[in-house]
């Protein structure tokens, strides 16, 4: 909030979509493939419409503090049902916020749908607290027999129109985000698969209608996303480790101090997973801790699913953490058993050094994924010259040159390892009628590529100009906009 | 292919509604009917719950059908 401008260019380009949407009154389709889960477009674009903005951008810079704090209070309901304590609920939400190094709560389809998501599962572990459940009895196999049929009481206070009414709106709910994201929509058939499994929902078949809705936008409503590329969609099934290596060990790449920084991420999130181990242990003589367990694996088990182009522990990560938070603080909440002075230092050192650990870690692509006003005031050039079918140039996808014009601008990418020569040299041979080039892009090529210049992206644009190639329309700060000097090129 | 493309979107899209509808069906009579478990211990009557067995059969039979038809809707685009 603090900064010039919303970190993430991803967050810029959803308001491209959701400006595309309010200018043209349909969906971007055959553009973008989030086309085809349009939910979250339309929802911002009739924000837009409603609040009388002049697009999207007003809402980035908000976005991670309105997704954190509204999900406080869904994470208090799920923290308070897993460690049944208002304390420890409470420390859950601060291990929720300190581990979210994965910084999925941008202005984005997966940050609304995992607010969505958080809530259902809210609502159905409040259901459990709320309702009198009958024991399970016996061997394994019966136990699970029985849980299968079981059936919860109604919660207390609660009529069967209302409970009706409750599942109503979890359909509604689940129905948003079937439109609104791809991967969402699995982790809560799997979850809600989980609750009936194990006996705890009255609502035992809403895992049945929510997949066949699912089921029905994917292969209806989304027939152009997979037609023509089944096996990028469906191709990853099955194959664990080459999922689990596309997530973690080959985005451990670039330079040294940038590899050190991901294995510091990574050590990170073993450490928050082995502490959630260590208090779902301490859970396991509760009957609900089979419930617990499979909701993790829920999420988990998308890596058997899908590589989801390398972010799928990523992924996985932001769908176990409403459940790996609590039994995490669980885990800590061992300090908290003795109170004296020597606890409250011990915890005071270890909450200090947790949500340091957690702003370094989720600020490790910031170098790069930084937009400045310099960004934002280039941008508006490049679309005050735009016409349709131009191309922009640039090393790393940077800045905020997607907010606008989408669809009327291609990029292309002068990046050593996408174009095959030099980036001057690629320049010169693709010749896009714009440059765009940043300390940010910079940054990426120093940090990600691991190329040994720090300027490989600004040393660029001199070079350009001094060969009569590209004018300067805009240069501020470290950002600089090029345009091709003969069009005709 | 001309077939299988009617069929899979007339069709298709009619059994996965029916199974929607069904699905939903089950699901308020159940509401509206049972209270559920009575006692935390167990010790009270049993969860009073009416059959409904040749919907239920129906369901998992529509279920078949929507992957079914699903699959073919695949097969027919990507021909």
């Amino acid at each position: 909030v603090a900064d010039e401008q919303a970190s993430v260019p991803t967050g810029w380009l959803h308001v491209g979509f959701a400006r595309f949407i309010t200018e043209h009154h349909r969906t971007f389709s055959g553009l973008d493939a989030r086309a085809y889960w349009p939910g979250f477009f339309a929802e911002a674009s009739q924000l837009v419409e409603l609040s009388g903005v002049r697009d999207a951008s007003g809402f980035l810079r908000l976005a991670p503090f309105f997704y954190n704090a509204v999900a406080i209070a869904p994470l208090l309901v799920i923290a308070r049902c897993v460690t049944r304590s208002r304390r420890l609920a409470w420390l859950a939400v601060f291990v929720y916020l300190g581990a979210n190094w994965f910084q999925q709560d941008y202005f984005s389809p997966q940050a609304t749908a995992f607010l969505l998501y958080l809530i259902i599962l809210a609502t159905l572990l409040q259901n459990i607290e709320d309702a009198t459940i009958q024991p399970l009895h016996g061997s394994l196999p019966a136990r699970l027999g029985q849980a299968w049929r079981r059936l919860p009481g109604l919660p207390a206070g609660t009529t069967r129109g209302q409970s009706l009414g409750r599942e109503a709106a979890l359909l509604v709910i689940a129905a948003a985000i079937i439109v609104s994201h791809q991967l969402t929509p699995v982790t809560l058939v799997l979850s809600l698969l989980a609750f009936t499994l194990t006996g705890y929902t009255r609502y035992r078949r809403l895992w049945i209608v929510v997949a066949v809705l699912f089921m029905a936008w994917f292969s209806y409503g989304a027939t152009d996303f997979w037609a023509g590329h089944l096996g990028t969609v469906f191709g990853d099934i099955g194959h664990l480790g080459g999922n689990l290596n596309q997530g973690v060990a080959s985005r451990v790449s670039g330079n040294p101090t940038y590899q050190a920084m991901q294995n510091l991420r990574l050590g990170w999130a073993f450490v928050y997973v082995a502490l959630a181990s260590m208090g779902w242990w301490s859970l396991r003589r509760r009957p609900e801790t089979l419930l617990f367990g499979l909701l993790v694996a829920s999420a988990g088990g998308l890596v058997a699913l899908q590589s989801y182009g390398g972010e799928i522990v990523l992924r996985v990560f932001l769908y176990t953490s409403p459940i790996l938070a609590p039994l995490a603080a669980r885990a800590v909440g061992g300090l908290l058993r003795r109170r004296n002075s020597v606890t409250a230092v011990a915890l005071t050192g270890v909450l200090a050094g947790y949500g340091l650990l957690g702003t370094v870690t989720r600020g490790v692509n910031i170098a790069f994924e930084r937009v400045t006003n310099d960004d934002v005031a280039a941008a508006q050039v490049l679309w005050s010259h735009v016409k349709k079918g131009d191309k922009l140039g640039y090393l790393f996808p940077a800045g905020a040159y997607d907010a606008g014009r989408i669809g009327d601008l291609s990029s292309v990418s002068l990046q050593q390892d996408d174009c095959g020569a030099p980036p001057l040299q690629c320049a010169a041979a693709l010749a896009p009628r714009f440059i765009l080039l940043s300390r940010a892009q910079d940054a990426a090529e120093y940090l990600v590529a691991g190329t040994p210049s720090r300027t490989t992206a600004t040393a660029l644009g001199p070079a350009l100009v001094g060969r009569g190639l590209y004018k300067v329309i805009y240069q501020h700060g470290d950002t600089e906009l090029l345009m091709l000097t003969s069009p005709g090129r | 292919v001309i077939v299988l493309d009617m069929l899979s979107r007339g069709l298709g899209v009619g059994i996965i509604s029916v199974t929607v509808l069904v699905g939903l069906a089950l699901e308020v009579i159940d509401q509206l009917t049972t209270d559920g478990a009575s006692r935390a211990d167990g010790s009270g009557p049993p969860a009073r719950r009416p059959s409904l067995r040749a919907l239920r059969i129906a369901l998992v039979v529509l279920v078949a059908a929507s992957v079914a038809a699903t699959l073919v809707r695949i097969f027919v685009v990507v021909r």
